[in-house]
């Protein structure tokens, strides 16, 4: 049997015989898209609960303010709160028996009268996330309110709001709809692909590499009668297929989730993800995923057999994916697009192209160049990957 | 055999050694020059750091000498390293095997990657398995037998491929008397089937037991090459430590 099989063979099956990587190579993908609905399904019925839920609003000087006075008592959310006093809402507020109050001032009904504007005080404290729809309901009522009493006013003086507007601003935004959504799940969805990438490298790859090393297996393997660059070429392999299975499996769950949504995802989410449905993303989705996978396995193959202790490389490799995920916000952050230069940036143009990918806006050359400089970028990698397995002070240390 | 011309060996030191020693190589092995009859037993003894390890490589065709050459059976290991492989079994201290792996599965492994062809891997792994009584736990993943069954298991893939040379790295370091005397048969049937066998130990009563010749190193040079009994009679010591200690003490 081929000896690059026969040491493929053995890794392949001591991967699928270690139940732990196991666990994290089959699940940790798969788990991608369930996960997502999970996540969706949990922040949907949080916001309906809180739009249920009732919100104790305390209010000073409610019967200065008649016509909002029927507004809140028409809002069956709503659990007035009359009896507090200005000095209280803080204690109240931090007690939690009111969640927002308003102190509406005594001169309210003269301001109205004589065309002043009278100061309404909403006191609240952020919470964050659906903590704060409970504010937004009551900031919603009260602009309501505010509109209520501009209309009225204009209606006083006999002026419309036309004549009031000299200027009307209409925003026309050319990128069609798909490019929208497919710039905004291209932004996203390259990044959990190349996360679980490079996790699952990770992973492996400490075995692979410094853990044959500390076992003193690999001293075992390199007094076989094996060329070395065979067995790196073996250990290759190995960790392409698995780097390259990690965001596949990803994609594979994250689309069928979308083919076959549950009813709960609303519908600006099934909109937003319209664009990775389409066969020719997906195919050009792997095609980059190819090269990245290769990198990513060569780099953390590379990395671990450099390393001289599993705790060392684990290190390494957790700094590696740090730096790695921080420059994959880059062109999230600044926008950039992919062009000559850009295409030619590791990592980066493959995280670009992905995103002009599922925006439909992407062309064959800039796709070439991204595809090429990965290749350019791989074949140094392996060089030196195949220098490192050739130093005996690597790879017989400690 | 195998025979050793002015072999030298140096390692390129990390700074911060470099700072601790003053020198940017570390020598680990200097100009030692034997030969190994073959069918001969040659035990290596020295201290820690003295060398043995990297000695043992280097005959193993798994690092290159800095200097100096080194032939195994009239082939160069610099130009020969993969046929010299293959005639060679190695096994280092604590060697571990891969614990997901069987015993039967582990012994095909190594016979298949040393070329040995379906049949006759077959029926060594048998003669094997029989010998060193693995049939009852052949299908057991290594991970769940106890260290003595482990050793018996490395034994069996060091031999599998029917080696010319045993190359033994401290094979009964850490281990207790029942595994070190599986090590010790090893030698001796090795021997006995004229086998040449180089081992390096700290164990005296495995060397005065089993050793032809004997090459003592000492800070990476060669102290001591010779026929055992004659470095036993006419070396000043009451016991074989003694004269050990003397041996390195001649050379300072």
């Amino acid at each position: 049997m081929n000896i690059v099989r026969l040491l493929c063979y053995k890794d392949f099956k001591m991967l699928a015989r270690d139940r732990s990587t196991m666990i994290t190579l089959i699940l940790f993908p798969l788990m991608m898209g369930p996960l997502g609905l999970g996540f969706e399904y949990l922040m949907v019925h949080l916001v309906q609960h809180q739009a249920k839920k009732e919100i104790h609003i305390g209010v000073v000087g409610l019967n200065h303010a008649p016509t909002l006075y029927y507004l809140l008592r028409s809002d069956t959310q709503l659990i007035l709160h009359t009896d507090i006093n200005e000095a209280d809402i803080q204690r109240q507020i931090n007690d939690k028996s009111i969640q927002v109050a308003l102190v509406i001032p005594e001169t309210f009904t003269t301001d109205t009268q004589q065309m002043k504007t009278s100061t309404i005080q909403l006191y609240f404290k952020t919470k964050g996330g659906t903590g704060d729809l409970p504010i937004r309901h009551i900031k919603q009522l009260l602009t309501l309110f505010k509109g209520m009493q501009n209309t009225q006013r204009l209606g006083a003086l006999q002026l419309t709001e036309a004549q009031l507007s000299a200027v009307k601003i209409e925003q026309q935004d050319l990128a069609s709809k798909e490019e929208r959504s497919g710039k905004m799940a291209g932004m996203f969805l390259p990044m959990l692909l190349f996360f679980n990438c490079l996790f699952i490298c990770m992973a492996v790859a400490l075995e692979m590499g410094v853990g044959e090393k500390e076992k003193k297996t690999l001293e075992t393997l390199l007094s076989l009668p094996i060329q070395r660059i065979k067995l790196l070429g073996a250990k290759f392999i190995v960790l392409f297929s698995v780097a390259l299975w990690a965001p596949c499996a990803t994609l594979a769950t994250i689309v069928l989730v979308f083919m076959f949504p549950p009813d709960f995802i609303p519908a600006h989410i099934i909109q937003f993800s319209e664009p990775l449905l389409r066969p020719q993303v997906i195919i050009i989705m792997v095609l980059l995923m190819l090269p990245i996978a290769a990198f990513f396995a060569l780099l953390m193959l590379l990395i671990s057999l450099w390393s001289k202790t599993i705790a060392q490389g684990s290190a390494y490799m957790s700094l590696l994916t740090v730096s790695i995920m921080s420059m994959m916000l880059i062109p999230v952050i600044f926008s950039i697009d992919l062009n000559g230069f850009t295409a030619m940036i590791p990592v980066l143009n493959v995280l670009i192209a992905c995103r002009e990918v599922t925006a439909g806006t992407i062309t064959a050359l800039p796709l070439v160049i991204v595809l090429l400089s990965s290749l350019a970028l791989i074949a140094a990698t392996i060089t030196i990957a195949s220098k490192i397995m050739l130093k005996e002070h690597i790879i017989f240390a400690p | 055999m195998i025979q050793l011309q002015h072999v030298s060996k140096q390692f390129k030191r990390s700074r911060a050694d470099r700072k601790k020693y003053g020198t940017a190589f570390d020598d680990a092995v200097q100009d030692v020059s034997f030969h190994c009859p073959k069918g001969a037993t040659l035990g290596l003894i020295g201290p820690n750091g003295a060398g043995k390890t990297t000695l043992l490589r280097m005959i193993a065709a798994m690092m290159q000498p800095t200097t100096g050459t080194i032939s195994v059976a009239g082939k160069s290991c610099a130009t020969h390293s993969a046929s010299i492989r293959q005639q060679m079994g190695f096994m280092t201290t604590n060697t571990q095997l891969y614990e997901f792996l069987t015993a039967d599965e582990t012994v095909n492994f190594y016979g298949r990657i040393n070329q040995v062809d379906e049949s006759t891997l077959a029926q060594r792994k048998d003669e094997l398995f029989s010998l060193l009584d693995i049939h009852a736990f052949a299908d057991k993943r290594l991970a769940t037998l106890s260290t003595g069954m482990k050793q018996k298991v490395n034994i069996a893939r060091t031999l599998i491929h029917d080696p010319k040379i045993l190359l033994l790295d401290e094979p009964t370091t850490g281990l207790d008397v029942i595994a070190s005397r599986h090590i010790t048969d090893l030698i001796q049937h090795s021997k006995a089937n004229q086998r040449t066998v180089i081992f390096s130990t700290h164990r005296f009563n495995e060397v005065k037991l089993l050793c032809d010749d004997i090459v003592v190193m000492n800070h990476g040079r060669l102290s001591y090459h010779g026929r055992f009994n004659d470095f036993e009679r006419n070396t000043v010591g009451a016991t074989l430590e003694e004269k050990f200690i003397h041996q390195l003490e001649v050379q300072g």
